[in-house]
């Protein structure tokens, strides 16, 4: 028995080693001392300024802080937090996080894919080696952080018409264009489920008209089979509208309700991707 | 309504049901495939960017060094290979060991001709590396993702119907041997 407890403990051990690194949780602020190495003060400029950056030109800026980060180098880190917390404007990819890992001493800096063009790894480098190293080196390490923060909003803030303009990688706006015509379609196949009658059906064109909306739903349905749910969905819509009786088309209504839609993660962080740029010392 | 209509609609019900998930399954590996394409090209962009800052450092650097030093010739032929490789998983392979190679280069450097540790130029250089690292990194972390994600995909029920009829094959990727990579793969979060 207690070999086998032995070995179990090795085995949830090694399980414990390959999970992957703890990203801490979402929040909204801009400056996450987790570690306490800045003082309030520091922090209050850094929030101030990161806002300013960001009324100015929509860039993100945030400052993280970590006890230790876990012998994960701190750009790949600091990579992470940025792609979970989504720092940086959806359609600009415009966010920047400073990662500070207190046990390992060491800063990562990492760019969103938007910033990439105007502050490519050799100038984040050279900001770090020449307003964080000479703090860190005088065991000024918050001074250092505060400097070179102010000296990247800066050249954000300069270039801001660059930052504003933006860039995306992906054109994902046609969602919203898709869920207009879904909404539409439900609505329309509704009303004209809800308000039908079986026997005035047949006799006047109303019936016709309900045959015509099952067609739709039926095509509608093919149609959006880029998602497998939304199409068996509008599938079963055209099959209730064709049937008599409006309780399955209630049925569907509810399904439709139950389906609430996924919800993404909100905050003030706007959907931003990163790339891996960046640098660190 | 007579029996055998009620029949006939339910089994044509039950039909059009299969039928519609068929097409979506088709649809959805349509989808899969083009993620592991599209993410694979972005690998291959970041490969290329590394492979464009080779010449800079050997350039840099021999002003002092030979070229006939063996970490110099080993990161030109690296590239050499990479730029000659065919076929996903050996341009992936060869991309990866031009990887290392920079690293042995930047170690080498670093260990035998500090004087370049105070050269700006150089610095900016050996920033600009590790950022290609890091984006090659990401990029393949996402590039293996997305192949797991199809993998999985044409394996479960009922989509590896679809997936047979399709000829739909599992894709392989190239797996570097342990601790080949400093870098850890991101999205896995497997420690190095």
């Amino acid at each position: 028995m207690k070999k086998l407890g032995y070995w179990y403990m090795l085995f949830i051990f090694s399980i414990s080693i390959t999970s992957s690194i703890s990203i801490p949780d979402y929040r909204d602020n801009y400056v996450n001392d987790f570690a306490g190495v800045l003082s309030e003060y520091e922090q209050n400029y850094l929030e101030y300024l990161f806002n300013i950056v960001e009324g100015n030109s929509s860039a993100e800026m945030v400052f993280v802080s970590l006890p230790s980060c876990e012998s994960i180098d701190s750009i790949s880190y600091a990579t992470e937090i940025g792609e979970k917390w989504k720092v940086g404007k959806k359609d600009k990819d415009n966010g920047l996080v400073i990662l500070y890992c207190a046990k390992e001493n060491e800063i990562g800096i990492a760019t969103g894919y938007g910033l990439e063009g105007i502050l490519p790894d050799s100038k984040i480098g050279r900001f770090l080696d020449e307003h964080y190293v000479p703090n860190r080196e005088n065991e000024k390490v918050s001074l250092g952080i505060t400097s070179v923060s102010f000296e990247i909003a800066t050249e954000i803030m300069d270039n801001s018409e660059e930052v504003l303009s933006g860039r995306s990688r992906d054109g994902n706006n046609y969602n919203i264009f898709l869920w207009i015509i879904f909404i539409v379609i439900i609505s329309i196949g509704i009303y004209a489920g809800f308000s039908s009658n079986r026997k005035y059906d047949r006799k006047y064109s109303r019936y016709y008209i309900r045959v015509l909306f099952g067609i739709g739903f039926l095509v509608a349905g093919i149609l959006y089979l880029e998602s497998e749910m939304f199409g068996l969905l509008f599938l079963l819509i055209g099959i209730a509208l064709f049937l008599p009786g409006n309780i399955l088309n209630i049925i569907i209504w509810l399904l439709i309700g139950g389906r609430g839609g996924q919800s993404r993660g909100r905050g003030s962080f706007g959907g931003g991707s990163f790339g891996g740029g960046g640098a660190r010392r | 309504m007579k029996k055998s209509n009620i029949i006939w609609i339910v089994v044509g019900v039950i039909l059009l049901i299969v039928i519609m998930s068929f097409v979506g399954s088709y649809n959805r590996f349509v989808t899969l495939e083009q993620n592991v394409d599209k993410s694979w090209s972005e690998v291959e962009n970041q490969y290329q960017r590394q492979a464009d800052l080779i010449p800079n450092l050997v350039s840099i650097v021999s002003s002092s060094v030979s070229s006939e030093t063996k970490f110099m010739k080993d990161i030109v032929s690296a590239r050499n290979n990479w730029q000659n490789a065919q076929g996903e998983m050996e341009r992936d392979k060869a991309g990866s060991e031009m990887q290392s190679q920079i690293n042995t280069f930047v170690n080498a450097v670093a260990e035998s001709y500090p004087v370049f540790l105070s050269s700006v130029q150089y610095i900016a250089l050996t920033d600009e590396v590790s950022g290609a690292q890091n984006r090659i990194t990401v990029a393949r972390g996402r590039y293996i993702e997305n192949i797991n994600d199809y993998n999985i995909g044409i394996r479960k029920f009922p989509g590896n119907i679809v997936a047979g009829m399709m000829g739909l094959s599992k894709k392989n990727y190239y797996r570097a041997s342990e601790g080949s990579l400093n870098t850890p793969v991101l999205g896995e979060g497997v420690l190095p």
